[in-house]
């Protein structure tokens, strides 16, 4: 099961990380990255709506699921959940993801470095999945509690890799 | 939705709830990552490095939207 949503992870953001670093942005993207992460690592730790990370909204239509057997529930569940493009994310540490990979510098660098956050994102995700097989479904109030928990942490995230990029654009500009 | 008393208390459990705790925290995270770009001599390698754990717990907490 991991390897359904590692593959389909590490192909996408490669593609990513290659498309990102082919263009001269690794500094601007490096001088976003630190201004996203303290504008949004704020509005997460004090726990405002708004304004909402940027993201798309889309679900996984039922549509797709809905008579498919085991095996290609899997696959359209990894090739889509793995690389967490396509579906509704509701933390800003997300869209921090390629602009860190944008800021890499070179090709190499940000393809491996995209391909290696495509992976780290799928484990997480499958393993989050295999957690919740294994345990009965929390409350939604556990679940909403949790779900604020988790985007307080990722705010405080945000601002320690807002704190390097700005060191790291001081460096590089400076 | 009934919400239980325990469920109350596990509301209010973290300190870092508090506005204060919250300033507080929030500095100490940007100075912290300030001071981890300073000792790495502003090098790439360490946003590399902060950001792949940052997708895994992404990935991981993604579970918990609701």
């Amino acid at each position: 099961m991991l390897a359904a949503y590692a593959v389909p992870a590490a192909v996408g953001w490669a593609a990513i990380g290659l498309a990102l670093t082919a263009l001269p942005l690794s500094a601007v993207a490096l001088v976003v990255a630190a201004v996203y992460g303290v504008g949004y690592g704020a509005v997460e730790l004090a726990g405002l709506a708004w304004p909402r990370p940027p993201g798309r909204s889309w679900q996984v239509p039922q549509g797709m699921l809905i008579g498919a057997g085991r095996g290609r529930r899997v696959l359209v569940w990894g090739a889509i959940l793995g690389p967490g493009l396509f579906t509704r994310n509701p933390y800003a540490g997300f869209a921090m993801l390629p602009l860190l990979v944008a800021a890499a510098g070179s090709l190499t660098a940000g393809v491996w470095l995209a391909a290696t956050v495509g992976i780290a994102h799928a484990c997480g995700r499958a393993l989050a999945l295999l957690r919740d097989a294994k345990d009965p479904a929390a409350e939604p109030f556990t679940l909403l509690l949790r779900s604020l928990r988790w985007r307080m942490l990722d705010g405080f995230a945000l601002l320690v890799v807002a704190g390097a990029a700005i060191m790291s654009a001081v460096g590089r500009l400076g | 939705m009934t919400v239980q008393p325990g469920e109350r208390q596990a509301a209010s459990r973290w300190a870092a709830d508090s506005p204060f705790a919250k300033v507080g925290l929030g500095a100490a995270a940007l100075l912290s990552g300030l001071a981890a770009g300073w000792l790495a001599m502003g090098s790439f390698g360490l946003l590399a490095a902060l950001a792949v754990p940052l997708a895994a717990a992404n990935g991981y907490a993604k579970a918990y939207s609701p």
